[in-house]
């Protein structure tokens, strides 16, 4: 009787301790800034959902974790060597950016608009009139559209990047927006405009 | 009407976008870009690089220190644990090799660790696997 194949999906060839030490090593220049600016950007994207943590904090978390993958515990982030380092180090920091980002909309109140209700005699109520008047979510909503009003007038004589914001906020990818008529290197240069002038007004 | 999260998903697309433009960059141009803002790329990647030893390094010594603080804590432990060890070093001996007798699998944890044949162990030997033995609980059945 011909026997059944054990083999299955290939097994992942996670990384020792050592050799999380030596790719550490192993980082180019070029690498290292991306991932700082990497992280940099993912904090921004959280705006008061970061709780003051910076990029730094980031980057360091999603290394503890790959560590901590490491040992064997089944705690932390397992890193597959066959996947490359920056890559595992990115995704780690998306995982662990949108993580906190969820913990903190979680712990959040609701926006009144969220749990206004219509009550028997047609009425809007809205549960919330009878708490406190601050609203912290109501104040990041607010900051965050004035936020966003101001990238866009940014670009108030630019129309490639406002197309290019435009198609990102309605959740378009790259590709995507090219083929509105952009070719690889106008949409670079866009992205590198934006990116320039955001990273400018921060400051 | 305009939802009032959604700026909050907008604003963090936008950067999560910016986030995602630096991943397609090659490694000049990211070092380009640095040096465009007045930036010394190679004193900021080590300066990246040191953080990121940096956390490995304490890492490393919270492991340790937590290994040296259970190893305390069970010293301590044998040692306020108070045994009533028979008197006698022949006494003692001879409760350890009943014991060894009684679990095989003991005596080859214990003296397997230390490499060790049973005559060979010393005075001090005996009597701290004995403290171990009464910290597990076994010699209470041989008492």
């Amino acid at each position: 009787m011909a026997k059944k194949s054990t083999r299955g999906a290939p097994q992942p060839e996670v990384a020792t301790r050592d050799e999380i030490d030596q790719a550490i090593e192993a980082l180019t220049p070029g690498q290292l800034v991306k991932l700082k600016k990497y992280a940099g950007w993912r904090i921004r994207g959280l705006g008061r959902a970061s709780l003051n943590r910076d990029g730094e904090e980031l980057l360091q978390d999603a290394l503890t974790s790959t560590i901590v993958g490491s040992e064997g515990s089944g705690e932390g982030r397992r890193w597959n060597k066959k996947v490359d380092f920056v890559k595992h180090l990115t995704e780690a920091m998306r995982s662990i950016s949108d993580h906190w980002r969820t913990q903190f909309d979680q712990d959040e109140p609701y926006l009144e608009s969220e749990v206004t209700t219509i009550n028997a005699e047609g009425e809007e109520y809205s549960p919330l009139e009878a708490v406190p008047s601050e609203n912290p979510t109501a104040e990041r909503a607010l900051l965050a559209k004035e936020e966003v009003r101001q990238i866009f007038e940014l670009f108030r004589d630019d129309d490639e990047a406002i197309l290019v914001l435009q198609g990102w906020v309605e959740g378009m990818s790259g590709p995507e927006i090219m083929e509105l008529g952009f070719t690889r290197e106008r949409y670079e240069a866009t992205v590198k405009r934006i990116r320039y002038a955001v990273d400018r007004r921060k400051k | 009407m305009v939802n009032k999260k959604s700026y909050d998903e907008q604003l963090s697309t936008i950067m999560n976008q910016l986030a995602d433009s630096v991943l397609d960059m090659s490694d000049e141009q990211v070092l380009a870009e640095e040096r465009e803002k007045g930036i010394d790329p190679l004193k900021e990647a080590e300066s990246i690089r040191h953080v990121l030893r940096r956390s490995s390094k304490m890492h490393r010594m919270q492991n340790l220190q937590e290994a040296e603080r259970e190893y305390e804590e069970r010293v301590t432990r044998l040692k306020k644990s108070q045994y009533e060890l028979p008197d006698s070093s022949t006494k003692r001996r001879q409760l350890l090799a009943a014991v060894f007798a009684a679990r095989p699998d003991m005596q080859s944890v214990m003296l397997t660790a230390q490499h060790r044949d049973f005559d060979q162990l010393t005075e001090m030997d005996i009597e701290s696997f004995l403290r171990q033995l009464a910290d597990l609980g076994i010699l209470d059945s041989f008492k």
